[in-house]
């Protein structure tokens, strides 16, 4: 059987892009180094969090697997800001690391997904299109379209102290041929720099004094579909701090941190940042939060996080043991950082390479860190790819209806110094892109492309006509002079009480009602975000004309300072600048629409 | 619109017997334009110069202004002569006759705001102090507004911070409401230098006599101001007050009642003597009553018409009596909306408003709703200060206040 898909790489990225490729109808291949290692969880065993969570349910609406391997492997679980609005909430669970990545494997052989390992060394070229995947065995894949995933193995150099190694990750070699190849072939690649913390022995920890972190228990679920029951046994995790012991670690062990050597050229992530990153950082602040959390239900080691580090053995040591309650801790692997190289600027918003027609680009290839933007993204790449492999037209997401969209614009358009990290305030249209309404932004768009899986597009017309129901029934019934959609808008209403109005009783019912209620409560800020793409989307094109944009107002300082480095020549190009967020666009949006008033000619 | 390019010039000192008058003259280009008639070498104008020379036989002294150092942040020049009426003239015409022509009313202020020297609120300001309008002048105006928007950007920022990291990384919850309660006095604050820099909005209530005009001003101020008695024309002289209709500041005038005999025709005459700078005429009349005369009232004003008396007469369309108050407050809505439209104390009521409303969204555990309330704020505070946008009116009144030189 001849591929029509090869992905190369089968860390999160490869998998979803696999899978996406396969549904969509495309004989599918996977190369991976080591097929044991598929879907390994290089770094914290979690998924989820903050606008992250949000992506996992876009990618389980979507068709994708990383919703129910995640639920299925969950052994902790907490919603993150219960207390800060419905559109915020961010579901996050720890997960055991190897039921996760046996979930995802077994996904894998269910796909009809054939898996070859190997190493993906050089690509055969035809024209400016690719022919076929080489493997260093000298194995040709021939294909029509190739998902390029490697992660960090891509050119992968690892750090600890004076150590220094070639790797992908602990323990297994990079891919260094692939690297060496792409670049002879004209793309252009910058460096990156990540990390992971040391993991310490559950049994030597003292956890009597530790604070145990509250969880939700097995309470909600990331996926609609998920048949496969999480874990009964939960895990505890508990809080610690580090302290000024733990800083005098970093400080005696300066001379030998890589980091703050200067040996590692790569710029890290400043959002999960190194240890030694925060101290300097945050040079007043000694008390940082860690968490400790077991790697798993059968494991013996507690994953230390808050601690990523580069820094020396010795180091590592003493800044675990400066911890309360690990006073005795042994280390039983140890923090590292990898620096890895990325292709930037490189796909447009469908995931597809804009110098090569038929190659797609998913995870840190692209500039992202984090399991969930590289699912999301592989998911993209791998549906874009079956679709080129097939003849059939791209799917590009909009940035106001997924956070995949936002994603997906964001990396085409944008450039960042860092390793691109999602936020809820990418999104301009927050207040839309919700955990609660996942499912009805995205089922009807998985049917369309062709994501779907069996049930689901008689499911969307389910939803979408007692959408319809319900909404009439808040809209027609009136009490006390006003209709209960009316009353949804008031702040502070409950919906359940329209609920009991309209006579709901079952589960769904009363999630969609919901789910409509916070439609309606939001209907303001989100037309108003609507409003704000529509005209920004107008003026794209539009000429700034700015020389100094210091003095700009409306502009966030920090923005202010890249623009007058970036010196963009339109709306556009200002909207890529890095630190630019949404809503100094707008004072740009404000400022250029003045001098257009007073200048009419000019 | 100004052309770009244009050179004008006016005297910026009062006409009179002063010792000395200043001409100003504004325009890119305007130092090389003046050089051969002043006998001057070519470029001795350009930059920061000090020059003297004659014009028509009079010593004159001229100090050239580089673009961006100006007052209208254009290439400017400053003519100084003897203060006698004759001389400025004569500096006027050898201005005019090299090609400058006459600035109009306010007009190197607006230069100075279109060239982006000035802001928005300063011109807002700098028209107050100029009508003696004691403080709130000049910069205090944009200050309040930018400390206001400070205020906010921060309480956003906190906001935004424990929404993305607040767990992940058990940040202490920024306590919000100090920095909220800081924006809401801010806004107050910024409402009030706005009420007494600002010209408010002009409203006449005119009508048929004895349709009820002074129960109605009553009505809207509140209090009862004006003298009222069931004779047709008690009111002859015509009132004039300052008051809050629905929190935003107006001024009512009160006039004389049309259609009554020859004394009330000539009250009518004497209470509609300032109404060429009004803003909105209210006409109270009744149903199938007299629709507002043609000619009377300035072009460009607009007019309400109201249906009053509703407690004694049937049909009729925007329906108000102002004895059982019926339509009352849709007017006042409407007056209000009015006057706070393109008002920088609307947008400060309004910031007050979002503000509060955040603060509200907090405590009910809804920061992302919080955070659009304060994005709205922001967006339209900085909006006003850089362009003066939804302040439009409050801008138009405030040049409309400046003279020539100005």
């Amino acid at each position: 059987m001849t591929a029509e898909v090869v992905v190369v790489g089968a860390g999160h990225a490869g998998l979803e892009a696999a899978f996406a490729a396969a549904r969509t109808g495309a004989r599918t291949a996977i190369v991976t180094m080591s097929w044991p290692r598929a879907g390994a969880m290089s770094c914290n065993p979690s998924i989820g969090g903050v606008a992250k969570g949000i992506l996992v349910m876009e990618i389980d609406a979507l068709g994708g697997r990383m919703g129910e391997a995640a639920d299925g492997s969950a052994i902790q679980s907490r919603m993150l800001n219960m207390r800060k609005g419905p559109a915020v909430r961010g579901p996050r669970v720890q997960c055991d690391p190897d039921l996760y990545s046996g979930l995802m494997r077994t996904a894998a052989s269910g796909a009809g997904v054939r898996i070859v390992e190997g190493e993906a060394a050089a690509f055969d070229w035809d024209g400016d299109r690719i022919g076929a995947v080489i493997l260093d065995s000298g194995r040709r894949l021939p294909c029509r379209s190739v998902v390029l995933a490697p992660g960090t193995f891509l050119g992968g150099r690892l750090f600890r102290g004076r150590e220094r190694w070639r790797g992908g990750r602990s323990g297994e070699p990079p891919s260094d041929a692939l690297l060496e190849h792409i670049v002879r072939r004209g793309f252009h690649v910058e460096r990156f720099k990540t990390g992971t913390p040391p993991r310490v022995l559950a049994s030597s920890l003292d956890m009597d004094g530790l604070e145990v972190q509250p969880e939700d228990g097995p309470a909600w679920r990331f996926s609609r579909r998920g048949e496969v029951p999480g874990p009964a046994v939960r895990a505890v995790c508990y809080t610690t701090r580090t302290g000024p012991a733990t800083l005098a670690a970093v400080e005696a062990g300066a001379g030998e941190s890589p980091l703050l050597g200067g040996c590692i050229s790569g710029r890290g992530p400043r959002y999960c940042p190194s240890f030694e990153d925060k101290a300097g950082r945050f040079p007043g602040r000694t008390g940082h939060p860690v968490f400790l959390e077991p790697m798993g239900l059968g494991s013996r080691l507690v994953y230390v996080n808050g601690l990523s580090t580069s820094m020396p053995r010795t180091a590592q040591v003493e800044m675990v043991r400066s911890l309360p309650g690990c006073s005795r801790a042994v280390v039983a692997s140890w923090g590292y950082a990898v620096e890895y190289s990325w292709l930037p600027r490189a796909m447009d918003a469908s995931c597809g390479s804009v110098i090569c027609p038929n190659l797609f680009l998913a995870g840190q290839v692209c500039g992202t860190s984090g399991y969930e933007e590289a699912a999301a993204l592989g998911l993209l790449a791998g549906r874009n790819a079956a679709a080129e492999a097939l003849g059939m037209p791209r799917f590009v997401p909009e940035a106001e209806s997924s956070y995949l969209g936002v994603m997906a614009h964001d990396i085409s358009q944008r450039d960042f110094g860092e390793p691109y990290r999602l936020f809820s305030s990418r999104a301009g249209n927050r207040m839309h892109l919700r955990p609660d309404n996942a499912l009805r932004r995205l089922l009807r768009t998985a049917v369309g492309i062709g994501l779907g899986r069996p049930g689901d597009a008689e499911e969307a017309d389910r939803l979408e006509a007692r959408e319809r129901e319900l909404m009439d029934g808040l809209r027609r019934t009136v009490r006390e002079g006003r209709s209960l959609a009316a009353m949804c808008r008031t702040p502070g209403y409950d919906a359940d009480e329209a609920a009991r109005v309209l006579g709901l009783t079952g589960d769904g019912d009363l999630e969609l009602l919901r789910s409509l209620a916070l439609d309606l409560r939001y209907e303001g800020y989100i037309d108003r975000a609507l409003r704000r793409a529509g005209e920004a989307e107008r003026l794209s094109g539009l000429v700034l004309g700015i020389e100094d944009f210091s003095t700009v107002a409306g502009v966030s300082l920090e923005a202010r300072q890249a623009l007058q480095s970036a010196r963009p020549r339109t709306l556009s190009e200002a909207s890529a600048v890095p630190a630019v967020r949404p809503s100094d666009v707008e004072g740009l949006m404000v400022h250029v629409s003045r001098r257009a008033a007073a200048r009419p000619d000019g | 619109m100004i052309p770009a390019g244009e050179v004008v010039h006016a005297p910026a000192t009062p006409p009179g017997s002063s010792a000395l008058a200043v001409v100003r003259v504004s325009g890119e280009g305007c130092g090389a334009l003046a050089e051969p008639f002043l006998g001057l070498p070519a470029g001795r104008l350009s930059g920061m110069r000090r020059a003297l020379c004659e014009i028509e036989g009079m010593r004159v002294m001229v100090l050239s202004w580089p673009p961006g150092r100006s007052y209208t942040g254009e290439e400017m020049l400053e003519v100084m002569c003897p203060g006698a009426p004759g001389a400025v003239e004569a500096v006027c015409r050898s201005l005019a006759a090299m090609g400058s022509r006459p600035a109009r009313a306010g007009e190197f202020t607006r230069r100075a705001l279109e060239s982006g020297v000035m802001e928005p609120l300063e011109v807002i300001g700098l028209a107050s102090l100029w009508g003696g309008g004691g403080p709130g002048g000049e910069g205090r105006l944009a200050d309040s507004a930018r400390r206001l928007a400070e205020a906010i950007d921060g309480a956003l920022e906190a906001l935004e911070a424990s929404i993305e990291f607040g767990e992940e990384h058990a940040l202490a919850d920024p306590g919000e409401t100090s920095r909220l309660a800081e924006a809401c006095r801010l806004a107050g604050e910024l409402e009030d230098l706005a009420r007494r820099a600002e010209i408010p909005l002009d409203v006449w209530i005119a009508g048929p006599v004895n349709s009820g005009k002074s129960t109605l001003l009553n009505r809207l101020c509140g209090s009862t101001l004006a003298l009222v008695s069931g004779e047709p024309g008690s009111t002859r002289d015509g009132i004039r007050v300052e008051a809050s209709v629905g929190g935003a500041p107006v001024i009512l005038h009160d006039t004389a009642g049309f259609g009554g005999d020859a004394l009330s025709g000539r009250a009518l005459e004497l209470s509609l003597g300032s109404i060429a700078a009004g803003d909105l005429v209210v006409w109270l009349s009744r149903p199938g009553g007299p629709r507002p005369p043609a000619g009377v009232f300035p072009d460009g004003i607009e007019t309400l018409e109201i249906d009053g008396m509703s407690d004694l007469y049937e049909g009729g369309s925007a329906r108000v009596s102002s004895v059982t108050g019926e339509g009352v407050e849709a007017l006042a809505e409407q007056i209000r909306s009015r006057a706070s439209a393109g008002m920088v104390s609307g947008h400060a009521s309004a910031c007050a408003g979002a503000v509060e409303a955040a603060g509200r969204l907090i405590r009910g555990g809804d920061y992302a709703a919080a955070c659009e309330e304060l994005t709205g704020a922001s967006a339209m505070l900085h909006a006003l200060l850089d362009t003066g946008a939804g302040a439009e009116t409050a801008l138009e009144r405030a040049m409309a206040r400046l003279c020539i030189g100005k």
